[in-house]
């Protein structure tokens, strides 16, 4: 076997702060993760595409404009329309905690605000992946 | 061995399945390309589930360089400046993987500046997997499939390579080498290795400064072959950035006639 997991790191929308999203993805690259990273400004209709064509098993969206409900709400509704709902997807970013629960209602497994340690998210993602 | 021979045993079925249906999603393709790259399946197993091989001509195009030299941003403006609808086009983008963790940070899909090209073009981005010649163990077998999955133009991207990564040369019909106009003097040029593979050498011009006395020597060199006199490698002066040169590039891809790839098989 020649296996490594593949995980999306995006970022959706008018937001340009991608130093989080940069550093988990060089983490999670320490952790032996293929990481696909985004790049800035993409839409929920992309991530989804990229997620097909990259084949990932988990997609984490950083976002820190504060339009995380919106955004997630299309992303989720893209994910339901491609069949993608076996995908792992979990948020990173400025997210107040009154949030946390409307966007794990959606489908969002895990939120890590801002302060959260790197190892928790390897940690959480290696226990997670593949159990949805 | 056993768990490995069962599990590819697995993966050859779906891979049949797959190769089987006459129109492929993005998804399939996809998850074919992981099930090769996973169990590491050789072409000739490819070629011995596949009930109907293609008898289309592919065509493929191989991209190469050093680190940042403009290889992805390149392939921006190629797609760019294309009817995208008149192809079916995959882009195999190849980035290392860390030795010490063996994972890898992917990041070329981020230099195509228009999503509108990806609703056109399979793109997938690979790490090395421990392979050291600029691509990757499973590129021939990936290869095969793209051809047999209804592709009708392929370009890979090489990791960014040095002087030594020369495998790309084993899988495309044409390799445009992107190289910076400040790479060094002549000696360089007359070394082994990738000047030596290189079909087209596209110098990247970037900012105001063109070294001239390396244009000139460049050109020279590839009219000056004294062992290979009908040498066909060329030079194009172009930019990455603008796009400058791509028009020149896609004239040569429309001219590949012959099929590397079948005559390499016969």
């Amino acid at each position: 076997m020649n296996r490594s997991i593949r995980v999306l790191i995006a970022k959706v929308g008018l937001d340009g702060h991608d130093r989080g999203a940069k550093i988990v993805s060089r983490t999670l690259r320490d952790a032996g993760f293929e990481v696909i990273y985004s790049g800035l400004h993409q839409t929920p209709k992309d991530l989804v595409r990229t997620a097909i064509q990259e084949d990932v098993r988990a997609i984490g969206v950083s976002i820190l404009s504060g339009a995380h409900l919106e955004h997630f709400q299309k992303l989720f509704l893209e994910l339901k329309n491609r069949d993608m709902n076996q995908v792992l997807v979990f948020a990173g970013g400025v997210i107040p905690p009154e949030d946390i629960e409307l966007l794990r209602e959606m489908g969002v497994q895990r939120v890590f605000t801002s302060g959260s340690s790197l190892d928790e998210i390897v940690f959480w993602l290696k226990e997670n992946i593949g159990k949805i | 061995m056993i768990i490995g021979d069962s599990n590819n045993h697995v993966a050859l079925e779906s891979l049949r399945e797959i190769l089987s249906l006459s129109q492929k999603t993005d998804r399939e393709i996809a998850r074919g390309i992981t099930l090769i790259e996973e169990n590491l399946i050789q072409k000739k197993a490819l070629v011995s589930i596949n009930s109907n091989p293609t008898s289309k001509q592919t065509k493929c195009v191989g991209i190469t360089g050093a680190a940042g030299v403009g290889k992805s941003t390149l392939l921006n403006k190629l797609l760019q400046s294309q009817n995208l609808s008149k192809h079916r086009i995959a882009v195999i983008a190849i980035d290392p993987s860390s030795k010490r963790t063996r994972g890898a940070v992917l990041g070329d899909r981020i230099r195509i500046t228009e999503s509108s090209i990806f609703e056109f073009v399979y793109f997938r981005s690979m790490a090395t997997r421990g392979a050291y010649g600029g691509v990757n163990k499973s590129i021939e077998s990936i290869l095969y499939f793209l051809r047999n999955s209804g592709f009708d133009l392929i370009i890979i991207e090489t990791v960014g390579v040095g002087q030594n990564e020369i495998e790309i040369s084993e899988y495309v019909d044409l390799v445009i080498h992107v190289i910076d106009c400040n790479t060094g003097d002549e000696v360089q040029l007359e070394k082994a290795g990738l000047m030596e593979i290189s079909d087209v050498f596209f110098i990247n011009i970037r900012g105001d400064s063109i070294n001239h006395q390396f244009v000139s020597k460049l050109k020279n060199h590839v009219t000056n072959s004294p062992s290979t006199p009908t040498s066909t490698q060329r030079v194009i002066l172009g930019s990455s950035l603008s796009g400058k040169g791509s028009d020149e590039i896609w004239d040569l891809i429309d001219l590949i006639d012959k099929d590397s790839f079948l005559e390499r098989n016969k």
